[in-house]
């Protein structure tokens, strides 16, 4: 029963658009200026999940902490709508001194969720999401880094976020767990509607996961191609699909790291 | 958007096939199950008599090899036995001593004294602590000044404590609190200092700012610096409860220390000596108390055994 209703009620905050509008961000240090990202333009659709690629250097970290309102733009704006945007790290930022159900917890208090016992519930309820309910009293240094990003999930969920931004979520695991969290995670964006935005080195990832694939350049960060992604969804990594798609957009990402050579 | 055009529910553990493009399948539950169990680690486990016994035999062996040199001292006969006697007549000494009520008196009166000066300079420590680590400013004015308090022998105060509180209990309170509340204010400092950016991020991330950042992320991830503090803190604080019990002798009170002094005055050299070993054994019990709140703390988190 509680299952079912959690779905009910995370379906109906689904996912917020995502305009960004002519943003710049450059930063200072001393006499040098450097532009982190330079007038970029991007319309990201509610519910969407969309999968950014780029090499060292594209701003990708300061664009999510722009969407995720922990930096400010230089110039341009980001429009995320009403709803709350949630940040996901490459290392599952969980509090280590709180066990995985208090991290949840954690979460869904700072979110404004008064009642203990209503607290308590939830944070079981997305602990269950995410197949952790076996695990909700263990601590974080107790658990495997695929469990550890789940709980970051689930966290991240509890804020009942529109917008879900995640910083290479599943960069530091071994491939058969990032399959399976792959599988998890498109379950959840599914069964909550909300609009993500994907930041991966994994062009593969990418092509498994986002509706579209924008690549970013480089020094500035900006977008210079767009693939929409029109392949069946479940989609297999290893599929021929994938992989064609996934060799064409690292040609792409491989002309934009050679135009860097000569610089 | 796939998800605008999903209006089914979704059906876990039932593989898709429902016409339509992005219905995506349902993780095989057995598969994350088998994965978490592979990657879980299990920590032998050894039963609490062993794990006691281990802890506890290399303290038992030093404190045996510490009477064996004191007895062959004492044999060696660099000293007559009236000053310097031998462990067995000392213990001996101090059994008799721990039946009579005036001791345990002494003891408590030193104790309310330590627990009340420990007390005052927790607190003080504690805010003095968070203001220095939340402000640059005040960081720049104070951090180098609460070090140097630190680094000064809290003995010297004295002499400017009685002149202020005359020959009181408050005068030693005085100095035991300038004694203790900087280390508790360094070690607070120190912890904040180093709390990863990444929580801090994570916090804000949450919805955190301000005085609950602080509360729910950045106390919280300072917490073990705090103790390993407020460890240091009580040994400052005995240290300087043990001096001011020696030079401020308050009117009509037998605390631990004047007992000892008392003990010096009659050249009886076992009670002075089982004094002191009942202060050793009270410092060391103190500090068992805030190793074994580190230990816990360290271990919640992950940090060491």
């Amino acid at each position: 029963m509680s299952v079912t209703t959690t779905r009910e009620s995370t379906r109906i905050s689904s996912g917020s658009p995502i305009t960004i509008d002519h943003l710049s961000r450059t930063f200072t240090t001393g006499s040098t200026t450097v532009a982190a990202i330079s007038d970029m333009h991007l319309q990201i659709a509610p519910g969407e999940f969309v999968c950014i690629v780029g090499a060292s250097g594209c701003g990708k970290t300061t664009l999510l902490n722009i969407i995720a309102g922990l930096d400010h733009p230089t110039s341009g704006s980001v429009d995320t709508g009403s709803g709350v945007v949630s940040l996901m790290f490459q290392e599952g930022a969980l509090f280590p001194w709180l066990s995985a159900r208090k991290n949840v917890e954690l979460g869904l208090s700072l979110a404004g969720m008064k009642s203990r016992a209503d607290r308590r519930e939830r944070a079981m309820e997305l602990l269950s999401l995410v197949q952790l309910t076996d695990a909700a009293e263990r601590h974080p240094h107790e658990l495997s880094g695929g469990m550890r990003q789940r709980v970051s999930l689930a966290r991240a969920l509890a804020q009942d976020a529109s917008v879900l931004l995640m910083d290479e979520p599943f960069g530091a695991l071994d491939a058969m767990t990032r399959d399976v969290l792959h599988d998890e995670l498109e379950r959840i964006w599914f069964e909550t509607g909300v609009t993500i935005m994907f930041v991966t080195h994994n062009v593969r990832e990418a092509a498994r996961l986002g509706d579209r694939i924008l690549v970013l350049a480089s020094r500035p960060g900006r977008v210079i191609a767009e693939y929409p992604v029109d392949l069946e969804r479940p989609r297999r990594i290893e599929s021929p699909e994938v992989s064609a798609l996934a060799a064409e957009v690292t040609d792409c990402l491989r002309t934009e790291v050679r135009r860097h050579a000569n610089d | 958007m796939p998800t605008t055009e999903l209006t089914g529910e979704p059906k876990p553990g039932s593989l898709q096939n429902s016409g339509q493009s992005s219905m995506p399948s349902t993780t095989p539950d057995s598969t994350v199950a088998g994965l978490d169990k592979l990657d879980t680690v299990t920590s032998p486990t050894t039963s609490r008599a062993s794990r006691i016994y281990s802890v506890l035999w290399p303290k038992l062996s030093a404190v045996a090899l510490a009477l064996v040199l004191w007895q062959i001292l004492v044999w060696s006969g660099w000293k007559p036995t009236y000053v310097l006697p031998g462990p067995t007549t000392v213990f001996s000494q101090l059994g008799e001593l721990v039946t009579t009520g005036s001791f345990w008196h002494s003891v408590s009166i030193t104790m309310r004294r330590a627990a009340l000066g420990f007390a005052i300079a927790l607190v003080i420590g504690s805010v003095i602590g968070a203001f220095v680590s939340q402000s640059s400013i005040v960081r720049r004015a104070f951090g180098s000044f609460i070090t140097g308090l630190q680094t000064m022998p809290s003995i010297v105060w004295f002499p400017f404590a009685i002149l202020l509180f005359k020959l009181t209990e408050s005068a030693i309170l005085f100095v035991v609190v300038l004694g203790a509340a900087p280390a508790i204010a360094n070690g607070l400092i120190f912890g904040v200092d180093h709390v990863p950016p990444l929580l801090v991020r994570a916090g804000r991330v949450l919805g955190a700012r301000g005085f609950t950042l602080f509360r729910s992320v950045i106390l919280p991830a300072a917490l073990p610096s705090y103790v390993s503090g407020l460890k240091q803190g009580w040994a400052f604080a005995w240290r300087s409860l043990m001096a001011g019990e020696l030079l401020v002798i308050v009117g009509n009170t037998s605390s631990l220390g004047v007992r000892l002094d008392f003990a010096r005055t009659m050249s009886d050299a076992p009670l002075l000596l089982a004094y002191m070993i009942v202060i050793l054994i009270v410092g060391l019990c103190v500090d068992a108390v805030f190793g074994a709140i580190d230990r816990r703390v360290r271990r919640t988190r992950g940090l060491g055994t």
